[in-house]
Order: C-alpha cells, then sequence, then structure tokens
C-alpha cells in the first residue's frame, strides 16, 4: 500500500475572483487520522471538499494544480467511484427523512451493489462497526430524523461504509454534539482507522491533538504547517502555528 | 392624558379589524345561503334520489345529479392525469436544472398563465382541441377528452407553483450528502428529493383537482354538456358547475332549488378536497 492515501501539488482554489486555497501541498498518510485546524474562513473546508469533488456543486470554482487519490490522477477517476471510495460526512448530521433501513441502503441502491436479500447482513454489519447494532437493531423501521444527533452522526458514518469506501472526510463532524457524544465520536474514529483513512476538519485543538496522528494548521488559504501531531502541538516550527496553538488568533 | 397618536393607532387597529372580520362574516354568510337554498330540496325529494338520481328534468319533478357527480368527477381525474405529470416535470425542471436566469424568466410567465381568464382558455379549446378531437378521433368534437386538456393546462400553474415551492425548500443538506454518496443527480432527484417534498407535490396535486373541479366557464364551452353518463372519451358531459351556470339564469321554483342542491353537492367536494390538501400541507411543516 501506497504512504499516501491522497496527495496535493500545487492546490489552487478560486471562488471567482477569491483565492481560497493557495499552492497547497498537502498529504493524508493512510489508515490514519489526518486533521486540519486554523482560524474559521481559511479554507479548510474547501480543501476537504476538494477530494470528493463536492466544490463541483457550486458555480465560478476554478482549481488548479493536482490531487491525487492512491496515485492516480483525481480528474482520471469518474466522479460516481471517487465519491464511492471517498466518502463523507457533514458538520450537521444529515441522514435523509426516511427509515433507518432506507437511509443504511441507499449507497446499495446507488451503486447497484448486492441483492436486496443480503442488505440486512450489510446494514447489521455496518452498524456494528459505529456501535449502533443495540441501539437501533430493533428500530431499523422507525424514522431517522427522530434520532439524537449523536445517533444521526453516527448513522450517517455507517450509512458511508456500506459502500466499502477507503477514505472518510469528516467536516467539524462533532460541532453538533455535546461533549459526552464528542467522546463517543471520537472513540468511533480511533476505532476506524485500523480499516479506513481519515481526515478531519475541526475547530476544536485539543480534539486534533486528542484523535490525529498527523496535523496540518491552515491560515487565509495557505498551509502553513504540517507534520505529526505530537511535533505540530509540541514544537511548531512555524511562529504563526504556534500563535495560533497557543490561542492568540480565532 | 391620552395623546392623539394613541387614539389614531387604535381607530386604525379597529378599522383593520372589523375589515377582517367583515370578509370571515360575508364567507359564513354564502355557506349559510347556499346551505339554506340547497337544502329543503334534499328534505322534499331525498338525498338518495338527488345524489344517484340519473335524470334530470327539473320542471318535471327529477332532480338526479349522478351523471354530472360522475361527470366532474372524470374531468377532474382525466385534467389531473395530463396536468400532474406536465407540472411536475416542469417544477422539477425549474427547481433542479434550470439556472437562475432561465428560472427568473420561467416562473413569473407560468404565474401569468394562472391570471388569464378561463373564457380565454375556453375559447382557444373551441378553436383548436374541439376539431382536432372531432378530425382525428371522431365524434363532434364537444367531449370528455376536449375538457380534460384544456382544464389539465389550465391546472399547470397551480400545481407547477406549489410543487415548485415544495422541491426547492428541500434542504440542501439531503442534496449535498446524496451526492456525497456518489448518487447521480437524476438519482438524488427521485429518491431523495420528490420523496422529502413528497406531501407539498400531493398538495398540488389536490390543489389542481380543485380547481379542475370548480372551473365552470372553460367547461361548459368545451364539454358539450350533454346530460348522461360519459361511456367513452370522445362523449359529450356536463359537470356539476357547468349544470349550475346553464340553468340558473332561467329556473325558477323547485328547479332553482336543484341548482342550489348541486352547489352544496359541489362545495361539500371541495371542502374536502381542500381539506385533504391542507392536512398534507401542514403535516409538511409540522416535520
Ligand atoms: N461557495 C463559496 N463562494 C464564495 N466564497 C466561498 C464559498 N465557500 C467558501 N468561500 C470562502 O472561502 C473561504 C474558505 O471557506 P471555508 O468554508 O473553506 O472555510 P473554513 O476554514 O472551513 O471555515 P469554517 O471553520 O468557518 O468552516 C472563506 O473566506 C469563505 O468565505
Ligand atoms: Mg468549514
Amino acid at each position: 500500500m501506497d504512504r499516501f492515501a491522497l496527495r496535493t501539488n500545487k492546490l489552487n482554489l478560486y471562488y471567482g475572483d477569491f483565492h481560497a486555497l493557495k499552492n497547497v501541498d498537502f498529504q493524508v498518510h493512510s489508515k490514519a487520522i489526518t486533521a486540519l485546524i486554523g482560524p474559521s474562513g481559511c479554507g479548510k473546508s474547501t480543501l476537504l471538499r476538494c477530494f470528493n469533488r463536492m466544490n463541483d456543486l457550486l458555480e465560478e470554482v476554478r482549481i488548479e494544480g493536482e490531487i491525487y487519490v492512491h496515485n492516480e490522477k483525481l480528474q482520471d477517476i469518474d466522479i460516481i467511484n471517487l465519491r464511492k471510495k471517498v466518502g463523507m460526512v457533514f458538520q450537521r448530521p444529515n441522514p435523509f427523512p426516511f427509515t433507518v433501513y432506507e437511509n443504511m441502503v441507499y449507497g446499495l441502491k446507488v451503486h447497484g451493489i448486492g441483492h436486496r436479500r443480503g442488505w440486512r447482513e450489510i446494514v447489521d454489519r455496518c452498524l456494528h462497526s459505529v456501535g449502533l447494532l443495540d441501539e437501533l437493531k430493533d428500530k431499523l423501521h422507525t424514522p431517522a430524523l427522530d434520532l439524537s444527533e449523536e445517533i444521526k452522526q453516527r448513522l450517517c458514518v455507517a450509512r458511508l461504509l456500506t459502500v466499502e469506501p477507503e477514505i472518510i472526510l469528516l467536516d467539524e463532524p462533532c460541532s453538533a454534539l455535546d461533549p459526552i457524544a464528542t467522546m463517543r465520536i471520537e472513540e468511533l474514529m480511533i476505532e476506524l482507522k485500523e480499516r479506513y483513512t481519515i481526515l478531519i476538519v475541526t475547530h476544536n485543538m485539543q480534539q486534533a491533538a486528542r484523535v490525529s496522528d498527523y496535523t496540518g494548521f491552515m491560515l487565509l488559504g495557505d498551509l502553513v504547517e504540517f507534520g505529526e501531531t505530537s511535533h505540530i502541538f509540541t514544537s511548531p516550527r512555524d511562529e504563526r502555528t504556534e500563535g495560533y496553538i497557543t490561542g492568540r488568533y480565532g | 392624558m391620552i395623546d392623539r397618536t394613541v387614539l389614531k393607532e387604535r381607530f386604525v387597529k379597529w378599522v383593520l379589524v372589523a375589515f377582517a372580520l367583515s370578509s370571515l362574516l360575508f364567507l359564513f354568510l354564502i355557506f349559510i345561503f347556499i346551505l339554506a337554498e340547497g337544502l329543503p330540496l334534499f328534505l322534499k325529494v331525498g338525498l338518495n334520489k338527488i345524489i344517484f338520481g340519473m335524470k334530470w328534468a327539473p320542471t318535471k319533478g327529477h332532480f338526479g345529479i349522478f351523471p354530472m357527480i360522475i361527470s366532474s368527477f372524470l374531468v377532474t381525474i382525466g385534467a389531473l392525469v395530463i396536468g400532474a405529470p406536465l407540472g411536475l416535470s416542469c417544477a422539477i425542471y425549474l427547481s433542479e436544472y434550470a439556472g437562475k436566469r432561465t428560472r427568473m424568466l420561467l416562473k413569473p410567465a407560468i404565474e401569468l398563465l394562472a391570471g388569464i381568464p378561463s373564457v380565454v382558455f375556453g375559447f382557444l379549446g373551441v378553436i383548436y382541441i374541439v376539431p382536432l378531437v372531432r378530425n382525428y378521433l371522431g365524434g363532434s368534437g364537444f367531449s370528455l377528452i376536449s375538457t380534460c386538456l384544456v382544464l389539465g393546462v389550465m391546472i399547470l400553474p397551480t400545481i407547477i407553483s406549489i410543487s415548485f415551492d415544495a422541491l426547492v425548500s428541500v434542504p440542501r443538506t439531503y442534496r449535498e450528502g446524496s451526492a456525497a454518496m456518489g448518487a447521480t443527480k437524476w438519482q438524488t432527484i427521485y429518491k431523495v428529493i420528490i420523496p422529502s417534498a413528497k406531501s407539498g407535490i400531493l398538495a398540488s396535486f389536490i390543489l389542481g383537482m380543485g380547481r379542475a373541479i370548480g372551473e365552470t366557464m372553460a367547461v361548459i364551452m368545451i364539454a358539450g354538456n350533454a346530460l348522461k353518463i360519459p361511456t367513452s372519451i370522445l362523449d359529450p358531459l356536463r359537470t356539476l358547475t357547468g349544470n349550475i351556470a346553464l340553468e340558473l339564469a332561467y329556473a325558477t321554483g323547485d328547479h332553482r332549488l336543484g341548482l342550489f342542491s348541486t352547489g352544496v353537492v359541489l362545495m361539500v367536494i371541495i371542502m374536502i378536497l381542500n381539506y385533504i390538501a391542507n392536512f398534507g400541507i401542514k403535516r409538511k411543516i409540522a416535520k
């Protein structure tokens, strides 16, 4: 297996005239957790959304530079397979307004995976991976919107796992959750990194320090510093990084 | 001491309250009036003989409006069969595919369609649809199918604008969530967006039905107004609304009361439809 699941080379992104990502060279190590931190508006979400081409939904976006997914050029992968390979969890849990089961089989339907009869097994396995099987196995046919925020967010992770992604992008997945739920999602991420590559955007520096193996610090569209989390938090090379983690901005 | 501005404020408020109440009062009076005029005949002739009676000859004591109930029903369903798929497709195009500029151009145009007087639709129907049906399908052209075609177009604005509102109010997070799972645009639309907007879309269909069943002028001009249950799509027919409009001018005595009874039946049907539509919309808001 190659070392980097995701890699960018001189990545620039413009929203119209606004230069949102500036010459970003960034790597995401396979089977590890990489965190992106930085003050609000620095481009963390923008960078994250490049990897599953979610920015394509917007008008007036221009992207220059290269992105590689396991050494394959992003543009060479068709968008449907890319999004199957690179799943995403959003800031606000966004299960569809259907039943738990319907949510869980959505990806299977979309990608035509397996047969209806075999789905139940996949659903159970993925709910088990996120620690929801006991909680939800009798509630499969109840509306997903009735669940608590934490369970919804876990369900969204489980929904991704059904299509067997390699990489999971999480954009501030805990910002709608209370501290205890946050802690449990963090534990989940640590469990998942044995099988998946994880890239997480977070506002919460403690969270980055707790869960991640590598950390990137962004400021105004620049990736200021990137390295092992322990290094970034104990002996940052750049004074701007130091300023941020000691609480001088943001 | 109360100064003058406070007095003025109070005065304005009471005037507005009076206006608001008067419109409610009018509605109530209309309701009472129709019931008062329509109910006596039900008591005299019998509910069964009116609603299920096959023969309408009010001057000879026959008040059966069953053929008209069936005709109104057929016309409404037919209009929906034509208007619903067209209207929904159009709403989907506007909310999901059209660019901002196209949308800004098309939406007001469609709303304008709602403002065209129904006599104009009837006129166009008589000039174009009726001869077309006569020449290509047969019969006189004044028929069930012509009526359904014209009504199907007339209910488009209702269906399009209400379905459109339902579709655009589906949260962006659902679209993003679906796209991020690798769904194509069409998969997202028909597996996520339409099911999420379901109750609003259904409400648009029901309100469209209400419009179709209540339509009078265009229907009189195109339907042929024959007093029997149509047995083919080329047969002429008479609806409840058509019956009232055609005969009210010269009806007296029990005949007149018979027309009011027709009105009562129509009103009850429309109230039921509105109730269903409101119920659908409310449930959606509650979610
Ligand atoms: N669709 C868009 N059109 C124009 N500008 C945008 C768009 N999306 C984001 N931006 C701008 O790009 C910059 C980076 O946005 P981004 O959402 O990536 O920041 P972020 O680091 O994720 O911030 P936050 O922590 O608040 O989520 C911001 O200045 C933002 O205003
Ligand atoms: Mg963000």
